[in-house]
């Protein structure tokens, strides 16, 4: 896979307090927000019929649970390796958003990492950065 | 008045018909009932297959309403719609935050107008059984259109998951009469400031020595100054940033690093 | 004065001008190579981060923290003046609550403590649909349970299409999807908005 360009949004999953409370494990079963860990639009055809990257665009490979991603941060390149745990965002709810740093811009929701994984390249207060994803370092 | 009683037939037949259709019909009942009580009850597979019998069910007893509406076929309306308050309260107490899965491929959570609705539904199925007469027989059309279009608005109004047909339209269009929540206008949120400093080539000089959140943050001068616990190879400092609180470009943010002496230091 | 207002106006003019720079110390190179080289070693994808804890505060005892995590795990988390407080907005230990959720970053050190380098406390980040707009609220349905946003004068903002955040929450697309930073009020299905991201 080459690299793609969007926005990564954080999230919680596993136990947990507050209104994702009933979040449960995610769709691998073992997500947890100490873990570096993100959701990921196509890890099953169920998931990609639900979260429809298709309808902005946009092709992703189809990646099993476990599977690593390395998620750079544009605003600041900080770089972090996180696992598939889980199915999401919504990417088709999203169509065509996009969040830049500078002339680097990311559009399209395309991954959701775990506080632990988001927290490694940025502030929790920021809802959401542009990203390059890669499946190398 | 039995003229409102032979509308109850036609009231049913509508509402049966149209749920039941969707159900026989569905691309993807497995879908459908994934997030259901249904699936919690029976599972996956079995859980889909009763959804498309409930489904055509539905809609032979619609049929069976309008062509004919004796009282056994007004029983079996009562025992469905019986069934379905029996669904109801199971899902409330078992799976309160799944989807019923009624109507509609909205997933909705149970509320007092799910069990409303189904009341309605039991109601109407038992004046059926007990107080109508075929409703082919003369009934005044006017009045009888009238109250089936009110009981079809009540339908809906009960129905959550047609919210979006109008209560979405009216809450938009109330925003667009009188818009709530306009802020204001003279104010520069603290997120507008973190949004362009992130962005600006003197955090992005510092991100990688920055350690915390912001520590403190305040106005001076047209300014906001922003403040970064930062961990140096050899000891531990503070970035504070001036952003312009008045919309500038980028590079118009500034850094100065200060350490635990309160010894301003040179970047280099 | 108070000392925080002395240090401000310090910083203040620092930042602005009027500080003379005294002693240009070798800082050495702020390459952020060097940073990443000096972080310790790389958390394995899938892994528990060390450097990370998650839970909700069960005692307050000075400036140290100890909170329940939701798998179980205890936590010490230890702050200084150093450590920043996220709660909806900059804060302090001070406005920490027995109760309160956290995600705290930081330093594991060897007595198994955490030294924090930032928290924030009861923070979420979710996708919603917006279900209506009232005059001091906005009413959200996440994953089919509704929760309230409440909005907070000159603080709660907007980032409508990624432009510069705005107090106007008026455009917020009624039946539509966004996303949405908040503080959670402890025990209940509501929150407090920071800022909610939509694409109009």
């Amino acid at each position: 896979m080459t690299a793609v360009y969007g926005e990564a949004s954080w999230f919680c999953c596993g136990a947990a307090w507050g209104p994702c409370g009933s979040a449960g494990g995610g769709a691998c079963g073992d997500c947890s927000s100490s873990r570096h860990q993100h959701a990921w639009p196509t890890v099953s055809a169920a998931c990609t019929s639900i979260t429809n990257p298709g309808a902005c665009g946009v092709s992703l490979t189809q990646r099993g649970c476990g599977f690593v991603h390395y998620v750079t941060n544009l605003c600041n390149g900080k770089e972090v390796s996180s696992a598939i745990a889980d199915c999401g965002p919504n990417t088709h709810l999203f169509c065509g958003e996009k969040t830049c740093c500078g002339s680097s811009c990311g559009t399209n929701r395309l991954i959701d990492l775990t506080a632990s994984a988001f927290s490694a390249i940025a502030g929790l207060s920021n809802g959401l950065i542009p990203v390059k994803i890669n499946t190398v370092a | 008045m039995t003229w409102t009683a032979q509308a109850q037939p036609l009231f049913l037949a509508g509402v049966l018909g149209w749920s039941g259709l969707a159900k026989a019909i569905d691309d993807d009942p497995r879908g459908r009932v994934a997030d259901t009580a249904l699936h919690r009850l029976l599972g996956g597979r079995l859980a889909a297959d009763v959804f498309v019998a409930l489904g055509i069910g539905e809609a032979v007893l619609a049929l069976a309403l309008l062509a004919a509406p004796g009282r056994p076929v007004a029983l079996a309306a009562v025992a469905l719609t019986v069934g379905f308050l029996a669904y109801l309260t199971y899902a409330a107490v078992a799976t309160p935050q799944a989807s019923c899965g009624c109507l509609g491929k909205k997933k909705v959570r149970l509320s007092w107008r799910s069990f409303a609705r189904a009341g309605m539904l039991l109601a109407a199925a038992l004046v059926t059984a007990f107080g109508a007469p075929a409703w082919w027989q003369s009934p005044p059309l006017l009045p009888l259109f009238l109250l089936l279009a009110g009981e079809a608005a009540l339908f809906v109004a009960l129905s959550a998951e047609l919210d979006r047909l109008w209560l979405t339209p009216l809450r938009r269009l109330r925003v667009r009469v009188a818009p709530p929540l306009t802020g204001t206008p003279d104010v520069v949120p603290l997120q507008a400031s973190i949004s362009a400093l992130v962005r600006s080539p003197a955090y992005r000089a510092m991100s990688a020595w920055l350690a915390s959140d912001v520590l403190d943050h305040w106005d001076a001068d047209g300014w906001r100054l922003l403040v970064y616990g930062v961990r140096l190879p050899d000891r531990r400092a503070t970035a504070v940033f001036a952003v312009p609180l008045a919309q500038a470009r980028l590079d118009a943010i500034r850094v100065t690093l200060v350490d635990e002496e309160d010894t301003v230091l040179a970047l280099p | 004065m108070t000392p925080q207002v002395d240090r401000r106006q310090f910083l203040t003019r620092a930042a602005l001008g009027g500080v003379t720079i005294v002693g240009a110390t070798a800082l050495g190179s702020l390459a952020p190579e060097a940073a990443f080289g000096a972080a310790g070693p790389a958390v394995a994808p899938g892994g528990v981060d060390p450097a990370f804890a998650e839970g909700r505060i069960t005692a307050i005892a000075g400036s140290m923290l100890l909170t329940a995590g939701s798998d179980g795990t205890l936590n010490r988390i230890q702050t200084t003046s150093g450590t920043s407080v996220w709660k909806l907005t900059p804060a302090g230990l001070g406005d920490v609550r027995i109760g309160d959720g956290l995600y705290a970053r930081g330093v594991r050190m060897p007595d198994g403590s955490l030294a924090a380098d930032a928290l924030w406390v009861n923070i979420v980040s979710l996708d919603a649909h917006v279900v209506s707009l009232a005059s001091d609220r906005v009413h959200l349905d996440h994953h089919g349970s509704r929760l309230v946003g409440h909005v907070v004068p000159n603080v709660s903002a907007a980032v409508y299409n990624g432009t510069p955040a705005v107090t106007d929450l008026s455009m917020v697309p009624v039946g539509g999807h966004v996303h949405v930073v908040g503080a959670w009020r402890p025990d209940t299905t509501e929150i407090d908005v920071s800022t909610v991201y939509a694409k109009v």
